[in-house]
């Protein structure tokens, strides 16, 4: 009875208090970035999947990335630059020196020392030529739609209004609605002008003789794939593993996509409509 | 039956007729003045009728609506000396007899078993269970004396996370969602930062209630459970006190009368840890933890039918929880509660009615970080005016009573959540209960209840029905009871990290307001073999709970939301009781599980609701007390079992970018991430100790020294207290505690 007693004492004392706090992942890399048309050299952000949350220290990855041209076959290895970003907080950019063509359909592959990899199909953007569509002008109110055709998604939408008192930037987001194989992206000058002119305003302390010269539009012209669940770029919503990625066997997104820009000459008529003075 | 109920209904609620006879009184032990619960008074006329009544909490007693005529009076009480006498009672005649009694093992120098029916471990009825502090000092501790927090640890539906932070959950429910009361003013953060010790040394306790859960309509403003604690009066026939010291604790309390007649008596006491520069040091660990407690009370008879009594608690904690890790060393918290009230019962000459009025003034301040500027601070006022009545009648008691309460809520949550930015707030709430307590048959008491609890300030007001049912008949008891419960004013804390103590008490900061609905039912048979068994089970649901949102990021800052949850458990209870041996086991079964509802969910897994098992999950609990005094020793055992809670686990970190299109990987940093496996999914290691104690009293004359040798965690088991999933590294609970205490006391 007593040795029983003592054995279940060395029992329950010498049993299991170890804890697995981080299992691992068969998962290889985590990878953001975009490719571009019109760039000549490519980059892409890698991180390795640690085992703990420690910062970033300049060590190399090990990882061996290349991409493969799913048209023309052509393979291109890309190197690991380590960038500090602050004191001991380091990234590791992978890039190289090509430029993929409009449409081109590539295969960016990441790969462990171990034979694990990640990869990512990118479907490059067609060029896409901008065009004016007929302006909704009133008296106070002015809508100027852009066509982009055969652009597959537009992000990063940016209107920069020309003023004889200055430039003004306004950020539209991803506002965008389909028009048969491109995207209209609408310029709406009665909603921005009360800002510009209180910024006239404020610098000039009058708004007399503000004139509108020109607008342009600034788009990053985007592979098909790069929207976003809900159609918002929210971090919070974004952060989830797993949640908007592209990469299989991975984490991440790679799109693909250009930066593209349409300027517009603005006609008395229509800076008059939209509030500005006229000569 | 029916008939039977409205018609005890109809006859409580009317306002009592002085057309009848009454004896009331009160009594109390004959040594200390103490008052005795649970007396049996007892009216037998010659015809063999019978009237009777037994003494509530405060000693006090009332048998309403009699005859007049003569009737043997009789009063007894376990462990006492029975009190008879033949009373004759004119028409109208109220007659106040107020009794001392006599123990029985002073009169006839004998041993008598101690206690019975009143120190029980499993008298758990309708979810209340009353603890006395004979109960409280069977429990092996660190210390020579016993404290309130020590025996909580012992019950089945009680998980306490870790040996720090003073974090105890009740049945599922969290911490902020136990009301604490001490002499009817509320403590809102009741438990010290080193867990085994509260607010409530045994010395200073007369009984302690806790509802589990389906507490009564005179209890409202939280939904998880109730712990209501009265203090001792104070000896009134001489000055008595104790010293106590080890190496946790030094301890002082003193007691007695104030004026030679002993109508006023005092109590108070002192302590102060020495954990962080004794016992830290003689076991070379380091305990960086700070607190110490002061309470007093003058209460006294003021007239023939009014008591009053005076009491006031000052508590204080500091600390650092948890341990250094490669992220540093843990942030300082610190908490004050201070107390002040007054309670007044009153006996009215000529109505059967008890009532009771309580005002109390309840402060607290909680902070983390440094001293003189702190990170997260949070100060809370609370003034309350409350009134409860009973009303005797022979068919049922009627209960019912009204309050009104301002409070002042601060706090400044340096960026904990996102979307909280809380600051002053002034919150008024009164309500009304009644709760009639009807006698249906000899065997059967029932009491439905309600609780209209109005918020002026927030335009809400809340209706809770309650009801409660006790059927007992022989060695059988069978109870129930349930009610629909609100929380207003809520703690605001973050249940992600085990150490994270911090709470920011407010009115409820986004959407609705918490609510719980209880349901449970017990039952308990006495065996004559010295055996007694319980068995509990119960069921919560609660709504509109306070969350942390679900988030990758590792930092500790998130956004707040609201979640439901549902709890459901058994407790088996069972002890043995022999001469000198007592064993106590039981077992506890609850699952706790919380339903989030962040809009993000259904991008992410695909459902707008997602189920997980919240961190304080325990689900088997195990608990054994052996209790055997031999050859002058009074030895003490306990050994706990719990098993694993949930916890976060992460299949890996990585890195975030928001790829929005304007992302330049070569200079932005991005921010670093956690790969979760899926919220609470993982399982810490089982939890187990063994404490031991053993102690020894001399009696010198009117002195009694007690030294007691104990050892906390007896073979040195690394129970996890918190897992940091970020540096992998892991907090234990404290290791192999030795403790060598001494306790002297006078009178």
């Amino acid at each position: 009875m007593r040795v029983g007693w003592i054995a279940l004492l060395l029992c329950i004392g010498a049993c299991e208090t170890g804890v697995d706090a981080v299992l691992g992942t068969e998962r290889a890399y985590t990878v953001y970035g975009h490719l571009s048309s019109r760039a000549d050299t490519q980059a892409v952000r890698v991180f390795a999947i640690d085992g703990t949350i420690d910062v970033v220290r300049p060590d190399p990855l090990d990882a061996r990335v290349e991409s493969i041209s799913l048209d023309t076959g052509l393979r291109q290895a890309w190197r690991d630059s380590v960038i500090q970003f602050a004191e001991d907080n380091f990234g590791h950019v992978y890039w190289t020196q090509f430029r993929p063509g409009y449409g081109e359909r590539l295969k960016l592959s990441l790969t462990r020392p171990d034979g694990i990899s990640s990869s990512v199909d990118i479907t490059m953007p067609p060029l896409s030529e901008p065009q004016l569509l007929a302006p909704t002008v009133n008296t106070g109110f002015v809508e100027l739609p852009v066509l982009w055709e055969q652009a597959p998604r537009l992000n990063n939408v940016r209107v920069r209004y020309y003023t004889n008192k200055g430039k003004f930037d306004f950020d539209y987001g991803n506002r965008q609605s389909v028009h048969g194989s491109g995207r209209i992206a609408t310029i709406m000058p009665h909603q921005d002008v009360r800002a510009i002119f209180s910024a006239i305003f404020r610098a000039n302390g009058s708004t007399r003789e503000a004139r509108l010269l020109r607008i342009e539009q600034f788009v990053l012209v985007s592979s098909a794939n790069w929207e976003p669940p809900g159609d918002v770029f929210d971090a919070d919503l974004l952060i989830e593993p797993g949640h908007f990625s592209n990469v299989t066997n991975g984490f991440g997104f790679v799109g693909a996509g250009y930066e593209a820009s349409f300027l517009y000459e603005v006609p008395d008529s229509i800076a008059l409509a939209a509030g500005f003075f006229i000569n | 039956m029916l008939r039977s109920a409205l018609a005890s209904l109809v006859l409580i609620s009317l306002v009592p007729s002085v057309s009848a006879q009454i004896l009331r009184g009160f009594i109390s032990d004959q040594a200390t003045g103490e008052p005795l619960t649970g007396v049996n008074v007892a009216l037998i006329g010659d015809d063999g009728s019978l009237f009777g009544a037994a003494t509530n909490l405060d000693g006090i007693y009332l048998v309403p609506r009699f005859a007049p005529g003569t009737y043997n009076l009789r009063i007894t009480y376990v462990g006492y000396v029975t009190y008879l006498d033949t009373l004759t009672f004119a028409a109208q005649e109220i007659r106040i007899l107020d009794l001392a009694l006599q123990e029985a093992t002073e009169r006839l120098g004998e041993i008598v078993v101690e206690g019975d029916l009143d120190d029980s471990m499993t008298d758990m009825i309708a979810g209340m269970e009353r603890i006395e502090p004979a109960e409280i000092e069977r429990i092996p501790g660190p210390d020579v004396t016993g404290d309130l927090a020590g025996y909580l640890t012992t019950l089945p539906g009680v998980v306490l996370v870790g040996d720090q932070g003073g974090q105890y959950y009740v049945r599922g429910g969290e911490p902020t969602q136990n009301l604490v009361l001490l002499d009817g003013m509320l403590i809102y953060q009741p438990f010290h930062i080193l867990s085994y010790y509260s607010a409530f040394p045994s010395e200073i306790l007369r009984t302690v209630d806790l509802h589990a859960g389906g507490f009564g309509a005179r209890y409202g403003g939280r939904v998880s459970s109730v712990i209501e604690a009265w203090s001792r009066l104070g000896n009134n026939t001489r000055v008595a006190g104790s010293g106590s010291v080890s190496p946790f604790v030094a301890g002082f309390h003193a007691e007695g009368p104030i004026t030679p007649n002993g109508r006023f008596t005092f109590l108070t006491s002192l302590r102060q840890s020495l954990v962080e520069k004794v016992a830290g040091p003689l076991i070379d660990h380091s305990i960086p933890l700070h607190f110490g407690d002061v309470f007093g009370k003058l209460q006294g008879q003021v007239s023939r039918n009014a008591r009053l009594s005076i009491s006031g608690l000052h508590t204080y904690d500091r600390g650092r929880i948890g341990s250094e890790t490669a992220r540093g060393v843990p942030t300082e918290i610190r908490w004050n509660n201070d107390a002040l009230g007054a309670r007044y019962l009153f006996l009215p000459g000529s109505l059967p009615i008890l009532a009771e009025f309580l005002a109390s003034y309840s402060h607290h301040v909680m902070e983390l970080g440094p001293p003189e500027s702190p990170l997260r601070s949070s100060t809370t006022g609370r003034i309350n005016m409350e009134a409860n009545l009973v009303h005797y009648s022979r068919r049922g008691d009627m209960r019912w009573g009204l309050f009104a309460r301002t409070l002042t809520l601060t706090s400044e949550l340096g960026g904990l959540y996102q979307d909280l930015n809380l600051d002053t707030e002034y919150v008024t709430e009164a309500g009304i209960y009644a709760a009639p307590e009807l006698q249906l048959t000899p065997e059967l008491l029932v009491s439905p209840g309600l609780r209209i609890h109005h918020f002026p300030s927030k335009s809400a007001l809340f209706w809770e029905p309650r009801m409660r049912a006790e059927w007992e008949k022989g060695a059988h008891k069978v109870s129930a009871s349930g009610g629909l419960y609100h929380q207003e004013i809520v703690g605001i804390n973050d249940r992600r990290d085990a150490a994270s103590v911090f709470t920011a008490w407010a009115a409820v900061p986004i959407g609705s307001v918490p609510r719980a609905f209880h349901v449970l039912a017990g039952y308990n048979r006495s065996f004559s073999s010295g055996l007694q068994a319980s068995v509990d089970v119960y069921y919560k649901h609660m709504k509109n709970l306070h969350i942390a949102e679900w988030t990758a990021r590792p930092r500790l800052t998130s956004r707040l939301q609201q979640a439901n949850g549902r709890v459901y458990g058994m407790d088996l209870r069972m002890e043995y009781h022999r001469e000198s041996f007592r064993l106590y086991a039981n077992y506890g079964l609850a699952s706790v599980e919380y339903t989030a509802m962040q809009p993000e969910l259904l991008d992410w897994f695909g459902t707008a609701d997602y189920s997980f098992r919240p961190a304080h999950d325990r689900r088997h609990q195990l608990n054994l007390t052996a209790n055997l005094a031999v050859g002058g020793f009074q030895i003490n055992a306990r050994w706990q079992f719990g098993s694993g809670r949930p916890f976060n686990r992460a299949l890996g970190f990585d890195g975030f970018l928001l790829m929005d299109g304007s992302r330049n990987v070569y200079t932005d940093p991005g921010e670093r991430r956690v790969i979760y496996e899926s919220p609470f999914n993982g399982i810490l290691p089982t939890y187990h100790r063994l404490d031991v104690s053993v102690e020894r009293t001399i009696v010198l004359g009117p002195t009694r020294i007690a030294a007691q040798v104990s050892v906390i965690n007896l073979y040195d088991r690394a129970n996890i207290f918190y897992l940091d999933v970020f540096t992998l590294q892991r907090a234990d609970q404290l290791p192999l505690l030795p403790s060598l205490g001494l306790k002297v006391d006078l009178g």
